[in-house]
């Protein structure tokens, strides 16, 4: 009688020679293949359309005359201090961002905005980023507001003591 | 290799260590940790996701490992070990996704964005389900462990662009907080600490999860030898 | 210091996004062990099974 338990290597080729890789296999590997690389290159695609860059900064935007067709981008800075304003008691809001580093001089992007904005958009820590195209009117239409989290995390306390 | 009694042995000794330590990180997020200026309590999420994050890493790192070493011995035992590690760190890197798909709402305002360092742990997602998939495609174990070897070595390559990712491109994830990249001070000290034993959590889970899968593992490889031998034997 | 002032200066809690990424995390792997360990035991199961059907055909292989 054959050994019950055999040792993998024996076992495994057995099996390999029991049910060698057929035509059906190759088809579904063929087919994993496909799906894998086609889901692979949307991927790549919706992560860079047609720009190597997640976001632009406030001055690289207003620079780039050549993204100012109404294409989406993303832009990425601080909100200006008290630019926020609504539109009487509408969701309609105008702000203004600036580049981090550039508190007086520096470019300031106007903007525009449809809907409830995100608590943490006014906080001085918060980076925005910010949705939507920028066209010959001056003002970015925004479609959706991120907020980018701070690279430094602190504990309550220390920020209420520190500021008082 | 190690007898059937001190392997069990081990996994039960894992098992429980990884529970005390669970409920003890849990105290520590919950109660120790300060609530986060910015962010608020929210932020108690990071001390769960960093880790199992950097777990999937670690996981696919043994895979490629194991992988190398399968493609050198031809020792089933190695394609045992990676293919553990592998379902394990599938595991792992799902939650990473969604603890990040789920925090990313309050934080980001907004579920997903395809940005650089989510694109790419998308991508490790995709390659190592597909490493699971195309054992169960196979129509043999051998098929099955010299498919998935090339998979795991080369999907590999993935992990250090996930890593790097927020150093080489813009992001909307901050940049790293612990290892080479990481910022003076981006932490506070009890923070850091706490960030450390929550990984020695993870790290003992998964640990104990790698010894549970392979256990596993060697009990489908019995069972189908058993079987093999049998059909052969006429019986 | 007033309730009303301390809160202006609580970032927001969002409890239900914290309480549902450590559920996510506990469940998941909740069920991942359970389900492997409750397969290794069926398969423990099945080789003892197996085991145990061989022994007794052994005598009439030997005859």
């Amino acid at each position: 009688m054959a050994e019950l338990e055999p040792d993998w290597q024996d076992w495994t080729e057995a099996e390999g020679e029991a049910e060698p890789g057929n035509q059906s296999h190759r088809t579904r590997f063929l087919i994993l293949a496909v799906v894998v690389s086609l889901a692979l290159g949307y991927m790549i695609y919706a992560a860079f359309p047609g720009n190597a860059l997640y976001f632009l900064t406030v001055g690289e935007l207003i620079d780039k005359t050549d993204v100012h067709d109404g294409r989406t981008v993303r832009v990425s800075g601080k909100l200006v201090a008290d630019s926020f304003q609504r539109e009487g008691r509408s969701t309609v809001s105008y702000f203004q961002l600036r580049d981090e580093n550039t508190e007086s001089s520096g470019q300031h992007l106007s903007a525009t905005f449809v809907g409830v904005v995100p608590d943490l958009f006014f906080n001085p820590h918060s980076e925005v980023i910010l949705e939507g195209s920028y066209g010959e009117d001056q003002i970015f239409q925004t479609d959706a507001i991120l907020v980018k989290c701070p690279s430094k995390y602190q504990s309550l306390q220390e920020e209420t003591l520190l500021s008082s | 290799m190690l007898g059937n009694g001190i392997r069990q042995n081990i996994t039960g000794y894992l098992v429980v260590l990884s529970g005390l330590f669970m409920l003890a990180d849990l105290y520590l997020i919950f109660v120790v940790a300060p609530t986060d200026a910015v962010l608020g309590h929210v932020q108690r999420v990071f001390y769960f996701h960093v880790p199992i994050a950097i777990m999937s890493f670690l996981a696919f790192f043994l895979v490629f490992l194991a992988s190398i070493a399968y493609v050198v011995r031809r020792d089933g035992k190695w394609d045992r070990l990676a293919h553990s590690c592998a379902e394990v760190g599938v595991v792992f890197v799902t939650l990473a996704l969604l603890t990040g798909i789920i925090w990313g709402r309050p934080l980001w305002n907004t579920w997903w964005t395809w940005e650089p360092r989510l694109t790419t742990t998308l991508i490790l997602w995709l390659i190592y389900v597909s490493y699971l998939m195309i054992r169960s495609y196979a129509s043999n174990q051998q098929q099955a462990a010299r498919y998935s070897a090339v998979v795991g070595i080369v999907g590999f390559v993935d992990v250090p662009i996930v890593y790097y990712s927020v150093v080489w491109w813009r992001s909307i994830h901050p940049s790293p907080v612990v290892g080479p990249f990481a910022q003076a001070n981006a932490l506070e000290p009890i923070m850091l600490w706490i960030l450390l034993f929550s990984m020695v959590t993870f790290l003992l889970l998964f640990a104990y999860l790698v010894a549970e899968r392979t256990a596993l593992r060697n009990s489908e490889d019995r069972l189908r030898g058993m079987r093999l031998v049998l059909r052969r034997t006429g019986r | 210091m007033p309730i009303v002032l301390l809160q202006a200066t609580l970032p927001a809690a969002n409890l239900p996004f914290l309480f549902a990424a450590f559920t996510v995390a506990w469940v998941a792997f909740f069920a991942y062990a359970f389900f492997v360990s409750r397969r290794q035991q069926e398969l423990r199961k099945e080789i003892a099974e197996l085991r145990r059907a061989l022994e007794q055909q052994e005598p009439e292989d030997a005859s």
